[in-house]
């Protein structure tokens, strides 16, 4: 094994992002342009921030199901009292409380009641979705002008939503790199007895990374709302999917203390977004999409379990 | 939740159930506009007989939905109407209620083979779209000019939405001198995709001024897509795209009423309802029944909205 | 003094761990504490690292009392613990990893940031005290153990001990390796810090320490000078009573066929191997780490794809080997890493012990006659003298190093192994099991079966080998006969090509 392929293997979602990128451009004069790269990153915008927060869970080895139910929960509660008269802002705030209202429901229960995350964001998913139906009678809600304004605003040219994506983006990636709760995280993802051990505060950050992660839900579940312009029963079903495949393909593990937002996550959505985007731009056969995103995901994770084997292999050998 | 508000309601009828004809009804879900709009008809034909009714929402589980039509039958109910999770787990559910001598309707889809005795209401998804899209190809003849044509297609597991995008295809078939499909945008019912899609597709081909949905559901994505695009105008405009859909709902209706949607297939949700029941109450009373009742539904545009938007269920809500 | 422990009493539940322990140490001062698994020594530590409290006793740290509730506790009193398990963060960085509890941090726009440069600072002087040349930001899984050894005694460093207590921290050096640590713990013994090393190598314990207590059964046997000491006194007061002969005497000798024959074995960087081993034999294998023995092994046994040569068993090729057919042929093989490839550890013992005979148990219909692989699971778990208190109820993470290994032997026992590979099976444990497994394998062979034996420790190999390969960086460099054996000319042919190797590091 030669440093090259090494390097290559180590980047492959990088790599991927650039092949993608390249057959695309070759193969629609529309896709490589500048403003479809804004397009791509304004698609992409919801998803990238709701597969922040789901990056910080995945670190410490947890896993958040319950994301799509706090977009839609909060999205038709927001949507409700907006169409009732209620300002603006302080629907917008509100959403993001029920967000972070529910990160904290989510940590309490994982770090007091000792449920694992799978179980009991799997009920907050339920509970979520449910309570959410219940208020909308499943219809869908549709928002007032006001709301898609804020989707569509730019600033300095730059719409709203790739501005929102972009601090999300680096606040995140600065907690994870500059900070010494980043570190803890990866530490409690590798270890959660050796990181008792050394003194970290395993249980207050475990209800942060939760709350980060509805936050995040939150945040995301909006700004894709101030897009749509009206919320569907729908809405934000198998978000948290997406978000854990993103955060996947941008090389954060599964089993924990592995990862980045900047770039892994970030890229691991440009991806699937570019591949989405360009797939229409070819107008390609709608039975190839799926059958596409599958073998992307397919690919990664072959080339993740070499990666995995090999460094397997170098620790018995002594080398590692 | 909606479990529990079904489970309340179970309960809350079990008093009055001996001397009534009891019907239950099991649905797959609740998850969309249509669904409950279907379920609100099914109660008001089953009040309209004056009989007594029982639902049960199995949330997407078709295990959950089998062991409900068993409460159903161990319950005694007289007749079920079931919106089946898909066409292959319907199948043992008709058994049981064939070994226990209850006559049972199935709701909007069609079972994958005939296992016994059943009476099956369905709309005729590819007659209603290809209807529809025909209607919008002669309203493109009209204007005389080449059109560029999108469709957003839904699941493609579901035979509703693949007829839905058949009816499309032959009917743009036999405009093929002034329509040419650009754009087919796969949206897996899921609405960010669709925004994600449309945009994408407007990008790709700025001329695109022919849009069918195989969901009215979606509408919020492709208005939102199009106003980014500013190409959302009213009927008339000379930059108006046409827009068709499929379903009848409450945004379509509006949509017709605020003269920026041209025409909308609609599944005649009170035909089919009434049906189910009537057919059952036959089926109770010994009668012979269709095997298979067909809604052949309609199109409703700006020609004939005010005739037809009484029966289109959007037009309630 | 500088910490003084005395009457320590711990008891879980009913169990009575330690029975009024007491013992000093003044600054700049060694003490060697050693005992068997279970002896107490774990216990002991733990309670003065602060992990839990004793039942009763008192501790004085320079005379004032020490009632530590948790680690942070001990730290702040300058008393510093490396587990045997090193408490290091693979995925984080050598700098991370040093300053996990206490990063440096700087304030920016009122964040708390942290403060790399600091860091990165404080992390190369503290390495450069270890001696230690590695980057601040190298990822720790890029270390190699001594390395990590290193990085965990910086770590202990960063926060000024006054002692550092040392458990078991040569088990995954080589002798090398250790050699470094040693002449690290003399430069921190001259800097008037005070240790306590625990450690089943009683030969290191001579070399370092200046004062050595001995624990049996949770009381202190005896405790004085090293020079009041010697290795045969010291595991006298371990275990209780004289080891008779450490090594066991074997009554035959080995047959003149073949069980094994192994030819130009190769694959990845082992070339060329041959060798054969006799019926009734023990032939050793000695090598530094990676040199490739335990590769060699796997090659054999199947686990990994051989690319070149042939395994010949008696008489009869073998074209695929892999673990079923071995298992069939009554091959046995005992891997380096019992927890994670030999057991299950979240099992009871007699799952375990069933796991590779379950097969030969089968009657008509594939019916497995449970009863039988009771009786016999029973019968091996009793003959291998595992110490346990239920076969069906207890789990085998619950029971010391010694006796899991034992257990990991009763399982291949089991099948009644006419060759049984035995990589490094007394690797980190006590004494006592040691001798159990030495008479174990012994009879094993006077019973007619044959015996590969890699080991590290030369000793090991020493009293028990008929014949001793030396591998080095994947080849058989070197036979010795026993009546070759010579303790240094071994050791110079295991390290004659890897020298430069070890330069390196």
């Amino acid at each position: 094994m030669n440093k090259t392929t090494q390097r290559i293997l180590n980047n492959s979602t990088l790599v991927l992002f650039a092949i993608v990128l390249l057959t695309f451009s070759i193969l629609s004069h529309h896709f490589f342009s500048f403003q479809n790269f804004f397009n791509i990153l304004v698609q992409a915008s919801s998803l990238a921030i709701i597969a922040t927060g789901m990056t910080f869970v995945l670190l410490t080895a947890g896993i958040d199901l319950s994301v799509g139910s706090i977009m839609f929960l909060a999205g038709v509660i927001s949507g409700k009292l907006v169409v009732a008269g209620f300002p603006l802002w302080m629907a917008c705030t509100l959403v993001l409380v029920i967000g972070v209202l529910f990160g904290l429901i989510n940590g309490a229960f994982i770090f007091k009641a000792k449920v694992i995350p799978f179980i009991v964001t799997l009920a907050t998913f339920y509970v979520g979705r449910g309570l959410g139906l219940f208020i909308s009678e499943t219809r869908a809600v549709n928002l007032p002008e006001s709301f898609l304004k804020i989707g569509s605003t730019k600033f300095f040219g730059v719409p709203a939503p790739i501005i929102v994506m972009t601090i999300v983006i680096i606040a995140g990636h600065l907690v994870l790199t500059k900070t010494i709760f980043g570190k803890h995280l990866y530490a409690v993802g590798h270890d959660e007895v050796k990181s008792r051990k050394a003194g970290i505060p395993v249980d207050g950050l475990l209800l942060k990374v939760y709350i980060i992660c509805g936050f995040c839900a939150a945040l995301g579940g909006l700004v894709a709302i101030a897009q749509l312009g009206a919320i569907s029963p729908t809405f934000g079903l198998q978000s948290e999917f997406m978000a854990i495949a993103a955060s996947v393909l941008g090389g954060t593990s599964l089993f924990g203390g592995r990862g980045s937002i900047f770039p892994g996550t970030l890229i691991g959505v440009l991806l699937i977004q570019s591949i989405q985007n360009g797939l229409v731009m070819v107008n390609a056969d709608p039975y190839l999409y799926t059958v596409i995103t599958g073998g992307v995901i397919f690919l990664i994770v072959l080339i993740d379990s070499i990666r995995h084997l090999q460094q397997k292999k170098l620790k018995r050998l002594g080398i590692n | 939740m909606t479990k529990l508000v079904g489970l309340l309601l179970v309960l809350c009828s079990c008093k009055d159930i001996k001397d009534k004809t009891t019907i239950g009804i099991s649905f797959e879900t609740l998850q969309t506009e249509y669904w409950v709009a279907s379920i609100d008809a099914l109660k008001a034909s089953c009040e309209e007989y004056d009989l007594v009714y029982l639902e049960a929402v199995a949330n997407g589980d078709a295990n959950r939905q089998f062991e409900q039509v068993n409460n159903f039958i161990s319950r005694g109910v007289d007749g079920i109407v079931i919106a089946p999770k898909d066409a292959h787990t319907i199948i043992p559910i008709i058994k049981a209620a064939n070994r226990a001598g209850i006559p049972i309707a199935i709701y909007n889809r069609l079972p994958a083979e005939n296992p016994g005795e059943y009476v099956t209401v369905v709309a005729d998804n590819y007659e209603i779209s290809l209807n529809t899209v025909r209607h919008l190809g002669r309203l493109a003849r009209k204007k005389g000019k080449k059109h560029k044509a999108m469709i957003l297609i839904g699941d493609l597991g579901d035979m509703n939405a693949i007829n839905r995008r058949n009816g499309f295809n032959d009917a743009v078939a036999e405009f093929s001198d002034i329509i040419e499909v650009v754009a087919e945008v796969p949206t897996e019912w899921n609405q960010e995709k669709a925004l994600a899609g449309v945009t994408n597709a407007l990008q790709a081909n700025p001329d695109i001024n022919f849009i069918f949905t195989c969901s009215d559901f979606l509408f919020p994505s492709i208005i939102s897509a199009l106003k980014n695009a500013d190409k959302y105008h009213k009927i008339g405009h000379p930059d108006h795209v046409i827009l068709g859909g499929f379903d009848g709902d409450a945004m379509a209706y509006r949509m017709l009423k605020e003269e920026y949607l041209d025409a909308d297939g609609v599944q005649d949700v009170y035909f089919e309802c009434e049906s189910a029941v009537e057919a059952l109450l036959d089926r109770i009373n010994g009668k012979e029944v269709d095997e298979l009742i067909v809604d052949p539904g309609f199109v409703i545009h700006q020609g004939n909205l005010e005739e037809k938007s009484a029966s289109m269920w959007g037009s309630k809500y | 003094m500088l910490l003084e422990l005395k009457q320590i009493q711990k008891s879980f539940g009913e169990v009575n761990v330690l029975k009024g322990v007491g013992f000093k140490l003044d600054k700049g001062e060694l003490l060697g504490l050693v005992g068997e698994n279970g002896a107490g020594k774990s216990t002991l530590m733990n309670i003065l690292g602060g992990i839990f409290p004793p039942s009763s006793g008192e501790m004085r740290v320079n005379g004032k009392n020490y009632h530590p509730k948790s680690p942070n506790d001990a730290l702040n009193e300058g008393i510093s613990f490396i587990h045997q398990e090193l408490n290091l963060f693979l995925n984080l960085s050598v700098a991370e990893n040093l300053f996990i509890s206490n990063y440096p941090r700087k304030k920016t726009m009122g964040f708390s940031f942290l403060n790399q440069k600091q860091a990165r600072k404080k992390a190369l002087e503290l390495l450069s005290q270890v001696g230690l040349s590695v980057s601040p930001k190298s990822p720790v899984e890029r270390l190699t153990a001594a390395q990590r050894q290193m990085l965990e005694i910086a770590k202990a460093l960063s926060a000024s001990p006054r002692i550092i207590i040392f458990d078991e921290p040569t088990t995954s050096l080589t002798r090398h390796e250790a050699q470094k640590l040693f002449q690290l713990i003399k430069k921190l013994k001259q800097e008037g810090i005070a240790m306590i090393y625990i450690s089943h190598n009683l030969d290191d314990i001579m070399h370092l320490a200046d004062r050595i207590a001995v624990l049996r059964d949770g009381e202190l046997i005896s405790s004085g000078e090293r020079q009041n000491y010697t290795i045969p006194s010291m595991v006298k007061d371990m275990v209780g009573r004289d080891m008779d002969q450490f090594f066991p005497h074997r009554n035959t000798v080995p047959l003149k066929e073949f069980s094994l024959e192994v030819k130009n074995l190769g694959a990845g960087f082992i070339q060329n191997m041959s060798f054969s081993i006799r019926k009734q034999e023990i032939l050793g294998f000695y090598g530094l780490v990676g040199a490739g023995r335990s590769e060699m092994a796997r090659l054999i046994y199947g686990l990994d794809p051989m690319e070149t040569g042939s395994i010949i068993w008696n008489g009869k090729e073998i074209t695929s080997p892999n673990p079923v057919q071995w298992i069939k042929e009554g091959v046995a093989f005992l891997t380096e890493n019992r927890q994670e490839e030999g057991l299950m550890t979240l099992q009871n013992l007699e799952k375990n012990i069933q796991l590779a005979a379950l097969p030969s148990f089968t009657r008509r219909f594939n019916i497995i006659d449970y009863k039988e692989v009771k009786k016999k699971s029973k019968t091996q778990a009793d003959a291998t003298k595992t110490k346990y208190h239920s076969i069906t109820d207890q789990l085998v993470s619950t029971l010391s190093g010694g006796n899991q290994q034992k257990v990991v032997l009763a399982k291949w026992l089991l099948i009644h192994p006419k060759l049984f590979i035995l990589d490094e099976p007394t690797k980190g444990i006590d004494i006592g099991a040691k001798h159990e497994i030495y008479v174990l394998a012994n009879s094993l062979v006077e019973c007619g079966s044959s015996i590969m034996l890699i080991s590290s420790e030369i000793e090991e190999l020493l009293g028990l080998c008929d014949r001793i390969l030396v591998v080095s960086e994947g080849q058989i460099t070197k036979e010795f006969e026993k009546e070759e054996f010579d303790r240094s000319k071994i050791l110079e042919a295991a390290l004659h090509k890897a020298g430069k190797e070890e330069q390196k590091l």
